[in-house]
């Protein structure tokens, strides 16, 4: 078979046909997915987690039950919806099993990262000669970010989930399990939640 | 609306996820509140700041990660079982005290000897049945019928002494079933000169001694057996594994209890044992051994097939070889629940002084109604030899004995069955209906 990994998969191809292809034993289908849907996997799982080796191998686990249970899926929904549920579920796992040891999920900005090159701290990309107003506002979303990482993970996957990944309270409902309802009295307790703790940053 | 009410709405405001009704009714209500404005600004600021949130990139090589791992038919629950050992205490607890008891369930249930219900166990139940109101009746009773009421004939005085040690003992003695008062109370009414066996009283004594013990440490003991005095329904017993509440001494007969004793005299017991085997053998028929605590009469059943019960007596009587003689036993047509009044007679002009001390002294245990019915026809030979009895007794006792099956309007253990601290050294198998079970004894002669 010949097998073409490219990360630019035309975005024409839909996932759905990607999807099917996969089912039919395309193996360069399944590798077209996770090109395109490995950042969302992995930042999902970083939000959950807040580590960067948990989120890799969550999100690499991810894809690994894709590949082992495409079959399964039904394609009543989006393809999004259903990896960020295999995400959620796993990244919610290994957070009880860091729990049950004790380990406390903190917030690690220079965390190593394993790249080719060996293992290096990850940074936030900063804009070169940033004005006053780019300054502000990265310094504005390094406060939230941690403020967001002090948050309940309830919470944290919500808003992660709705203005990260800019999902409907419907997909969100279906990726966390629960009712259009919750997502949205929930989203509406954490962004609370989040403003109360960014008092006099907003 | 109000503030409140709006500000709830506000985070689906900002998401575009009113219903339009309610969206028109948000933006008309923020059209006039400064203070709603605000809090929507700051709501919008931070969904905005959430999206502008830096995204970690995911290592370099993660497709080949993932390409590797499925090679390796790596599965993301591979871990769970590591999860087991690790649960939270909250979670860990209950689960190891559910399986802990799981654990000593099956034990109690793999431990616990299984039904016996032995004359002792009866007594147990009798005990454990007997109602508060039941108790609160049997101290009534007991003085009504005993010292003070007039007994006719008084063999002998330690007799009496025992029996009346046991009417006004412990409660226990009491309980025992109302057949047997029934029976003894009739029995005196009638005139007729009624023994207390005088292995009874220390029999049922003892039998309370242990009686309680079996309620103490036998728990878990369940017996089926009738609480009225009629027939004992013994199971047989099976391997207790060693924790069953010791029993010697009771002679698990059952309803394999033996219709009829044949009392042989023999140097060895086993050429009996043997012989009886061959015979019973060519009828269909087979032999029980039971091993017995002490004392030199030696004991077993034949199980025969019903209709071969004659030919097995006169056959076994036959082939006796001298100088094993026959004492008694084989010529009588047995009735199974009726008391064979000649055999008992013929016992009690025939038992050698040696059973005297075995009968005497072997504490028997059984307690029941029927035990008590019928060692009055047992003990005839005793009395007799104590010299206190007139030489009627024998046929005197004999009566009452039926007269007291009759009363009991159930079968009986057949008053000829001597009670003796036999062992079942193992278990009998039920009975077929069609079957009926004989004793041999063998009774050692010249000592």
């Amino acid at each position: 078979m010949n097998r073409v990994i490219t990360p630019e998969t035309p975005a024409e191809v839909t996932d759905r046909e990607l999807v099917v292809r996969c089912r039919a034993g395309d193996e360069a289908a399944f590798d077209a997915l996770v090109l395109r849907h490995r950042e969302r996997a992995f930042n999902i799982a970083y939000s959950l987690l807040l580590n960067h080796e948990d989120a890799t191998e969550v999100a690499q686990d991810a894809f690994v039950k894709v590949y082992r249970s495409i079959s399964e899926f039904r394609g009543d929904c989006e393809f999004t919806t259903w990896l960020y549920q295999i995400v959620v579920n796993l990244a919610r796992n290994k957070r009880r099993w860091w729990m049950r040891r004790g380990r406390k999920m903190t917030v690690s900005m220079d965390c190593p990262v394993e790249t080719t090159d060996g293992e290096m701290t990850a940074q936030v990309a900063a804009a070169t000669d940033p004005p006053d107003a780019e300054v502000a506002r990265a310094e504005f979303v390094r406060t939230l970010e941690e403020r967001i990482a002090g948050l309940p993970t309830r919470y944290r996957e919500v808003l992660l989930l709705r203005n990260v990944e800019d999902m409907s309270y419907e997909q969100i409902a279906v990726v966390l399990g629960c009712s259009v309802g919750t997502v949205k009295s929930r989203i509406a307790r954490a962004r609370e939640a989040l403003r109360q703790a960014m008092a006099g940053e907003l | 609306m109000h503030c409140p009410q709006i500000q709830t709405e506000l985070s689906a405001y900002v998401d575009g996820e009113l219903p339009p009704s309610i969206r028109a009714e948000v933006e008309a209500h923020i059209e006039g509140c400064p203070h709603c404005q605000e809090h929507l600004a700051e709501l919008r600021r931070l969904a905005e700041g959430v999206a502008a949130l830096p995204k970690p990139q995911p290592a370099p090589q993660f497709l080949a990660a993932v390409r590797r791992k499925i090679a390796h038919g790596e599965t993301p629950e591979q871990k769970n079982w590591i999860d087991l050992l690790f649960r939270p205490v909250w979670m860990k607890v209950p689960i190891e005290a559910v399986a802990l008891a799981a654990i000593l369930v099956v034990a109690a249930v793999l431990v616990t000897p299984p039904r016996r219900n032995t004359a002792l166990q009866t007594l147990a139940m009798n005990r454990k049945e007997s109602t508060p109101a039941e108790r609160a009746a049997a101290p009534a009773n007991a003085p009504a019928r005993s010292p003070a009421q007039p007994v006719p004939i008084v063999l002998n005085a330690p007799v009496k002494a025992k029996e009346e040690a046991v009417q006004n003992g412990p409660l226990v003695a009491r309980e025992e079933s109302a057949a047997a008062k029934a029976l003894q109370q009739r029995a005196r009414e009638s005139g007729v000169r009624t023994f207390a066996p005088p292995i009874s009283a220390p029999a049922r004594a003892d039998a309370r001694a242990n009686g309680r013990e079996a309620l103490t440490a036998g728990g878990g003991i369940a017996g089926a057996g009738d609480t009225g005095g009629g027939v004992v329904s013994h199971d047989f017993g099976v391997p207790t594994f060693g924790l069953a509440v010791p029993v010697s001494g009771i002679v698990r007969y059952g309803e394999r209890q033996p219709v009829e004793t044949i009392v042989v005299e023999a140097k060895d017991s086993s050429t009996v044992l043997v012989h009886a085997g061959m015979v019973a053998n060519s009828l269909g028929g087979k032999v029980e051994t039971f091993k017995r605590a002490g004392g030199a009469v030696q004991s077993f059943f034949v199980e025969l097939p019903t209709e071969n019960v004659t030919a097995f007596k006169a056959q076994f009587a036959n082939q006796l070889v001298s100088p094993s003689r026959l004492i008694r036993g084989t010529g009588a047509a047995v009735d199974r629940f009726s008391a064979p009044a000649s055999s008992a007679s013929a016992a009690a002009g025939t038992l050698t002084e040696e059973r005297k001390p075995q009968l005497g002294d072997q504490p028997s245990r059984q307690t029941t109604a029927a035990a008590t019915a019928s060692s009055g026809a047992v003990e005839v030979p005793f009395v007799r030899e104590e010299k206190t009895a007139p030489p009627d007794v024998a046929k005197q006792t004999a009566a009452p004995n039926k007269q007291q099956f009759d009363l009991g309007g159930s079968p009986l253990t057949p008053p000829s069955v001597p009670q003796r601290p036999l062992e079942p050294e193992e278990p009998l198998p039920a009975a077929a209906s069609s079957t009926t079970v004989l004793e041999i004894q063998v009774v050692t002669p010249g000592r």
